[in-house]
């Protein structure tokens, strides 16, 4: 197991890097750039806008941005004289905005080293930029992903065992509605129901205000929690259901069952003991994907709920062109992703005593 | 269903219904202003380096500024809240400004404000070391800022210049910190922990990104005393209806900008007095439709290497002005007012809005009439070959496009703004009875902007929102060498004649208004005639507030200016 683990890790490096390299490729093929929102100002000719693209460096070809994002600067412009200036370059020109004289040397470590590099917008360090949102998109990605779980397995179940029942016909449409309704009107229907009509649930945010700047602990913020995560868990509520009823009504028909029932085992015992474990078997499988898409899915939740996680910082991290952001949110995707995958894997064999890794 | 699943079914209800009941978080609000913002947060509170609109509303409670604006007239004047200058006096030839500013006003640590800190703060934006913004002060009057003594500063412009004060005004950075440093490090500092320092009357309480910033009354002395408030937190929102529904459920107290289709709503809100409301007209912003007069296949500067000014290569269609003018008559501006901004609009006729200072009624709009605009389009050698007025024209001796060449260009706007989509769609649509084609297409803003930069595009319809104070000089949009690549000229509009007026108005000696209005007359006469944009309408502004916010005064441009007397009751 531990062998299969450090070779499908060793497998998604290349993986992993492929992202990155596509992922910078289509965003700085993408029209306008960062100084499109950083200057956006009359006051602030064109000419000095493409200055500052240069200062920056997203006006050099993508694969030297991509190679200082990924090995950093500090070896293309280096300072030999002390002045604090550049004055050999590698890759990039000194006098990068053409205004006679040569930048600051470079002080980017990149990827390799650890470096995410720094925010244009929020002129710090994505690792704190992405630090202060992290908590929170964990925090509803968690809520979400286990209250999907404890929904949606027990309602698939039920619907197993009471198939054809009024419960199975209930349980089936709300599944369908839950995967047909998109996630951002779902949202704002229940934020009008149950934040403006009834007026028992706060309408977005993760907490009331606060002057301390401390976030209050989750006991005495569930509140805030509630519409998201239900929003979230909505459409995997819906799958979980009906992958666990068809998993059950699959397994029903094996001969184990039917030797259980024959022993005369009760009826609870063999529809959850015998049946319901062996069932739960495709779900493990979908608990990678599920990872990734509840990941995904936060983009629109955190948005629609002003939830100050990672998918609103990306999705303003795109609007505004903030590619150092951009990329950080890139990797925590593509790293979720192959890390729920392997999860995935792992748990198939745990709960299948007849799966074995080579 | 056996007794297992009727008991894991219940226990499921009753999770689910313990949770709905749970009590809306105690948010003890006593005297808190509780604000909003949409979209990102504000992230950046360092007066040189900050870049949004949100962050100047944060950094107005913080930092003083030199120049303080009399929020009736909306003109800088001494003493003004906000501002830190008592007076000033100029210098014979106009060219030098000599402020006296205010004492008592400290830093968090007990440091003095004082014109040292202004003088620092404007030879850090003009070092180049520091990327900033406000680099605009390089590029306009501003020659230099030197302190004389603690409260007194020089500041020297290139000219004499009307509107010099609109572009000297600067919130400080505190020398004493940052000099020791160097001006590098101010790049690196974001001014977003409550430990950092500021002027006051409110200081920092925390910060929380795309969560909530909060202010507290300074806990040091100011001369103009501290807030009545307990406090100002600015929330913000991913969802703009969500915003406004927060507001009408109680959970912000404050709508500083009311968009246009949601006024109506707030006035009918109002009516149970649980809200109040502050509607203007104008407001400060406006819509417009920009005529690319330069050839699209051949974008050139004003002028060459050399400074002389280089005759532009027409736009096919709207190079040929009595183009313009028709299609300014063949749109009905009052169904886009409707049709866009809910009849929430001032027509504008030329490029002030009504009520404006420079603003004069006797130039006048141009009358909707489709058959006199077809007459004009025939005139100018657009004709209807097919007498199938569904089809569009094309040219038959038309002043710059080869016989044959179909009447029909692109009309873009950004994408996401439905206020815009609707003008554009009503303007096809008026433009098609006429036969005028067009293709309007919504694109990336980002894509946009750089069609504009480039100068490859037909037609656009954006906005322009007016700065605060008032400023009348639009060389910036018009003047030639403000022509892309150098300046927003985007249309390529040339007049030399309209240069020297602008010159004029920003000159005339002792700046009568009144001489002044006179000339801007003019130019709004120019700007009518000549149409490079077809003006369209200023949005009316609005403001919304809670009734339990108490001490409200607004005036148009001009609302939080009093915020630290604003009370909140219970």
């Amino acid at each position: 197991m531990i062998k299969y683990t450090i070779r499908r890790l060793i497998q998604a490096i290349p993986t992993f890097f492929g992202i990155t390299m596509l992922s910078y490729l289509l965003m700085t093929a993408a029209p306008g750039g960062p100084t499109a929102a950083l200057a956006f100002d009359p006051r602030i000719s064109p000419q000095e806008r493409h200055a500052m693209e240069a200062r920056l460096g997203v006006s050099d070809p993508w694969p030297v941005q991509y190679l200082r994002w990924l090995a950093g600067d500090d070896w293309m412009r280096r300072d030999t004289d002390g002045d604090g200036k550049a004055d050999t370059c590698i890759l990039i020109p000194c006098d990068a905005d053409g205004d006679g004289q040569n930048e600051p040397a470079g002080t980017r470590r990149g990827l390799l080293r650890l470096d995410f590099g720094t925010s244009f917008f929020e002129r710090r360090p994505v690792t704190e930029v992405i630090g202060d949102r992290v908590n929170a998109t964990f925090e509803l990605g968690l809520s979400a992903l286990v209250v999907s779980l404890i929904v949606g397995i027990p309602l698939g179940i039920l619907a197993g065992v009471y198939r054809g029942s009024l419960f199975d016909n209930a349980a089936r449409l709300v599944s369908v509605v839950f995967s047909a309704v998109p996630i951002f009107w779902l949202g704002l229907i229940l934020i009008l129901i149950f934040g403006r009509w009834l007026d028992i649930l706060p309408l977005g945010g993760r907490h009331g205000i606060v002057l301390t700047g401390e976030v209050p602990p989750l006991y005495t913020r569930l509140n805030y929690l509630i519409l998201p995560t239900f929003v979230l868990a909505a459409n995997y509520i819906a799958v979980y259901t009906r992958y666990m009823r068809a998993s059950l009504l699959d397994v029903i028909t094996q001969d184990y069952v039917r030797t259980a029932q024959a022993k005369g085992l009760s009826g609870r015992r063999v529809w959850f003991i015998h049946t319901a474990r062996n069932a739960l078997i495709p779900i493990a499988t979908f608990l990678g994907p599920a990872i990734t898409g509840i990941l995904g899915g936060a983009v629109l939740t955190e948005t629609i709920f002003s939830w100050p996680g990672l998918g609103r910082t990306g999705v303003s991290a795109v609007i505004q062109q903030d590619y150092p952001v951009v990329m950080a949110v890139v990797i925590i995707g593509a790293a979720a992703t192959i890390f729920g995958y392997i999860v995935s894997d792992i748990m198939y064999a745990l709960i299948d005593p007849r799966i074995r890794f080579d | 269903m056996n007794r297992f699943g009727k008991v894991l079914l219940v226990t499921m209800a009753v999770a689910v219904l313990a949770l709905l009941v749970l009590p809306v978080g105690a948010q003890d609000e006593g005297g808190i202003i509780v604000d909003s913002s949409f979209g990102s947060g504000p992230i950046n509170f360092n007066p040189v380096t900050s870049t949004a609109a949100s962050e100047q509303d944060v950094m107005n409670r913080l930092y003083p500024n030199l120049l303080g604006v009399n929020p009736e007239t909306g003109v800088i004047e001494p003493n003004m809240p906000g501002g830190l200058a008592e007076s000033w006096d100029i210098s014979d030839d106009g060219t030098v400004y000599t402020f006296h500013l205010r004492s008592g006003f400290t830093w968090t640590d007990g440091e003095p404000v004082t014109a040292y800190d202004f003088e620092y703060t404007w030879d850090a934006v003009t070092s180049g070391e520091i990327e900033t913004n406000l680099v605009f002060l390089v590029n306009d009057p501003v020659v230099e800022m030197t302190a004389i003594d603690d409260y007194t500063l020089e500041v020297t412009f290139t000219s004499a210049d009307c509107e010099a004060l609109n572009s000297a005004g600067l919130q400080p950075i505190p020398k004493h910190l940052f000099e020791p440093m160097g001006f590098a490090s101010i790049n690196e500092e974001n001014f977003t922990d409550p430990d950092d320092i500021e002027i006051g009357p409110y200081q920092l309480a925390s910060q929380i990104p795309d969560q909530q910033t909060a202010l507290i009354p300074a806990t040091w002395d100011n001369p103009d005393g501290l807030p009545d408030n307990d406090g100002w937190v600015m929330r913000i929102y991913g969802d703009q209806t969500v915003e406004f529904q927060s507001f009408l459920a109680g959970e912000i107290g404050v709508l500083e900008s009311v968009a246009p289709n949601l006024q109506a709503d707030v006035i009918s809100a109002a009516e149970d007095g649980s809200l109040q409301y502050y509607q203007y007209s104008p407001g400060d912003a406006w819509d417009y439709m920009a005529f690319n007069l330069a050839n699209p296949d051949n974008p050139q500067a004003a002028y060459d290497e050399d400074g002389n000014l280089i005759e532009q290569d027409p736009h096919p269609i709207f190079g040929d002005l009595r183009v313009r003018q028709a299609i300014n008559m063949a749109v009905n501006v009052d169904n886009i007012i409707e049709g866009a901004v809910f009849g929430n609009g001032a027509r504008m006729q030329s490029i002030y809005a009504p009520g404006s200072w420079p603003y004069v009624e006797d130039v006048p709009f141009y009358e909707y009439d489709p058959e006199a605009a077809a007459a004009m389009l025939e005139e100018a050698g657009w004709v209807d070959d097919d007498n199938d007025p569904s089809t569009p024209r094309v040219a038959q001796g038309a002043m710059y496009a080869e016989d044959g060449t179909p009447m029909t260009f692109t009309l873009f706007t950004n994408q996401g703004n439905t206020r815009r989509t609707a003008i554009g769609t009503i303007i096809q649509d008026e433009l098609a009875q006429v036969g005028v084609g067009v293709d309007f297409q919504t694109i990336d803003f980002n894509v946009l902007l750089d069609i504009m930069d480039q100068q490859t595009y037909d037609a656009f319809i954006l906005g322009w929102r007016n700065s605060y104070p008032f400023r009348a000089d639009q060389r910036q949009l018009w003047a030639t060498d403000s022509d892309v690549i150098a300046g927003d000229n985007f249309t390529s509009y040339v007049n030399p004649e309209l240069d020297d007026l602008w010159v004029q108005a920003s000159t005339v000696p002792g700046c009568d208004i009144e001489a002044r209005r006179e000339i801007y007359s003019q130019i709004q006469q120019i700007m009518h005639e000549d149409t490079p944009y077809m003006f369209l309408y200023s949005i009316n502004g609005m403001y919304a507030w809670n009734s339990k916010i108490q001490g409200v005064n607004p005036y148009p441009g001009a609302f939080y200016w009093n915020i630290e007397k604003w009370t909140v009751t219970e």
